[in-house]
């Protein structure tokens, strides 16, 4: 395949980044029918070696640039901690590499906006964000129910995130202000406002109260997000409670005509009375049974589905020349959300969303 | 004595407790999942569980490797208590650990629980095994990992051990046999017990194992009437499940319900010894 700017890429993508989740997509990769690893890049080479003896057949790289010079391959996953997204990103970029970055896409917002920039400048090259969740059908279908007027006006909403992870002080990147942007927010609940932005579009302002239990940055957290048509409602995030060992994204919406109440694994409507499409009382649908479902599945009690469906739509994206499912606009959204609410939390204070982000 | 009248409780079925001791709560987290999962972190309690369901005819439990479980059933093998069936390595656990403690943190602990004795032992078989560790190898890294976690097992002479489903999955997404042949190598250092496979891709399984020349002696997975998980679809899964020689059990998925008529329906067609059962109403009792 050749870029935008003429120059030719071989078939095959590059891991950079390999944690836990640098891993899940180089195994996606070697599922999703077309697709196949051409390239590990890590700072630290014997972590390429792991994944290597794991059955991973591809050449080692320390440098994301040399990996782009030399392999040349036709895009890149960037499972690498947000605080190095950037600049691995822009390599991608002016070079014409389609890239999947890792949710969040920054761990600030600055670093969000220029990243967007630069995405805006190569309109050809496709770029994802890791927001899995997207590819969920119940969130979509809930989003169509919300947005579609079944439940009547929508008034409020009430959303948690929830995850048994924190329960002492921790050191490392993730547990750092400077380099992760903040606590259980950015590197959890980032999944949850992705969700609310797809139900409900942009918030006009955040209220937050946020403390750490265990650690400087936020351990827990309680928003009031307000919209511009009248809607509000809570969010409740954290990694420090027990009987979550898988993370948790549940939103429930009440409307005039009845309430709504969506999850990974489970979507339940109520109606006060039949709809078109819809009898009275409850409706229900379960992940299990929706289609679309992934051809494999690496973890089917959390995002297995998911997983594979968000790789193999960016490699579709990727040879289609077409856009992916979630794009850097909607990334960008999420970072204004998360910005809106970290200088809602640090002033103690109701706060407007700045930006430009997809509405 | 085929391995499904060793272990097949009524109907053929498992107990399970993976999902209950993980607190993987999979689609219900409604009160009597929770009541359950709190009743668990008491081992009393948990014992009490188990010695009514064996009770009830119920031979052998799945089960991860946790302290909690292993206060419950005792320091010796007890004929009143079901038979654990060890699904290896404890992936969740370890993870839950690593993020207490640190991954060399969590490493310790493991190594710690099992004792001086037993620790000694498997240094010494694992001796051939440390230029590979060295390097990181990953299948020289699950054998030795799971050789730890079959120490704390080892006691009750579990007749069947399960690799867990991502270990599996990972073999097959990678097209990867020394996965499967570390965990084969390790049962067969540290048990008499026969060696299964957990897997959430039952259809893409026989023929990579026929391509490895590899054969398991039991294997779990997603059989369910709606055809949930089962991929690459029901039809794919039945139609491979027949032509299998080794006894299949159903996951169900931590479903808070029993199998129902259409599920065992499924299950038979299939050909299938029986399901892990991991629902409430059974584990709570009357």
């Amino acid at each position: 395949m050749t870029t935008a700017e003429g120059r030719k890429l071989r078939s095959g993508f590059a891991v950079a980044g390999l944690g836990k989740m640098g891993i899940m997509h180089a195994a996606m990769l070697s599922v999703v029918p077309g697709a196949r690893v051409s390239a590990l890049v890590d700072q630290d080479l014997k972590l390429c070696e792991q994944v290597r003896s794991m059955g991973v057949q591809a050449p080692q790289f320390s440098d994301l640039e040399a990996c782009l010079d030399e392999v040349r391959p036709e895009g890149v996953w960037i499972a690498t901690p947000q605080f190095t997204h950037r600049a691995l990103l822009e390599a991608c970029l002016t070079r014409g590499v389609p890239v999947f970055c890792e949710k969040p896409l920054a761990h600030t917002l600055a670093e969000a906006r220029s990243m967007a920039e630069a995405a805006r400048r190569h309109p050809q090259t496709p770029v994802a964000v890791g927001y899995m969740l997207a590819h969920n059908p119940l969130f979509s279908r809930a989003a169509e129910l919300t947005g579609g007027g079944v439940l009547g006006d929508v008034k409020s909403f009430k959303a948690s995130c929830r995850l048994s992870q924190v329960f002492s002080p921790k050191k490392g990147w993730t547990f750092t202000r400077d380099r992760a942007g903040g606590g259980v927010l950015i590197n959890s609940g980032c999944h949850l406002l992705f969700v609310l932005t797809m139900l409900f579009g942009r918030p006009r302002g955040v209220f937050v109260r946020g403390r750490g239990v265990h650690n400087e940055v936020e351990d827990t957290l309680t928003a009031i997000l307000d919209y511009p048509s009248g809607l509000w409602g809570s969010v409740d995030v954290t990694w420090s409670v027990p009987g979550y060992e898988l993370q948790t994204h549940d939103v429930e919406i009440i409307g005039t005509a009845g309430t709504l109440e969506v999850g990974n694994q489970g979507l339940r409507l109520w109606l006060h009375h039949k709809s078109a499409e819809h009898p009275a009382g409850w409706s229900e649908w379960r992940r299990g049974a929706q289609e679309p479902r992934a051809a494999f599945s690496l973890s089917p009690d959390y995002c297995g589905d998911e997983f594979f469906l968000e790789d193999q739509d960016f490699v579709e994206a990727v040879r289609g020349a077409r856009a992916p499912k979630v794009g850097v606009e909607q990334g960008l959204l999420v970072q204004e959300m998360l910005d809106a609410m970290y200088r809602s939390m640090a002033g103690g204070q109701y706060v407007e969303l700045a930006g430009e982000g997809a509405s | 004595m085929t391995l499904i009248d060793a272990i097949g409780g009524p109907q053929g079925d498992l107990l399970g407790l993976s999902r209950l001791l993980g607190g993987a709560l999979a689609e219900d987290r409604g009160e009597a999942r929770r009541k359950l999962i709190a009743r668990f972190q008491n081992p009393g309690l948990l014992r009490e569980s188990l010695r009514r369901l064996r009770g009830a005819g119920y031979r052998a439990v799945l089960t991860l490797g946790e302290g909690r479980l292993f206060e419950a059933l005792g320091r010796h093998p007890a004929s009143d208590l079901p038979v654990p069936l060890p699904v290896v390595p404890n992936l969740q656990g370890f993870m839950r650990e690593a993020v207490e403690f640190g991954m060399l943190g969590a490493g310790l602990r493991r190594a710690w629980r099992v004792g001086p004795l037993a620790l000694a032992g498997l240094s010494l078989r694992g001796v051939g095994r440390l230029p590979a560790l060295a390097r990181r190898e990953f299948p020289a890294m699950v054998q030795s990992f799971i050789e730890l976690e079959l120490a704390d097992f080892i006691r009750y002479d579990p007749p069947v051990v399960f690799l867990q489903a991502q270990m599996t999955d990972l073999a097959l997404a990678f097209n990867n046999p020394r996965i499967l042949e570390a965990f084969f190598a390790a049962v067969r250092a540290r048990t008499g017990g026969a060696a299964g496979l957990l897997t959430a891709n039952f259809g893409a399984l026989g023929a990579a194992l026929k391509s490895w020349g590899l054969e398991t002696e039991a294997v779990i997975a997603p059989f369910n009437a709606a055809g949930e998980q089962m991929r690459p679809d029901r039809e794919q899964c039945l139609h491979a499940a027949k032509a299998c020689e080794f006894p299949i059990w159903a996951d169900r998925l931590g479903r808070p319900d029993p199998p129902d008529a259409a599920d065992r329906s499924v299950m038979d067609q299939g050909g299938l010894a029986g399901a892990v059962r991991e629902d409430q109403g059974l584990w709570l009792g009357p």
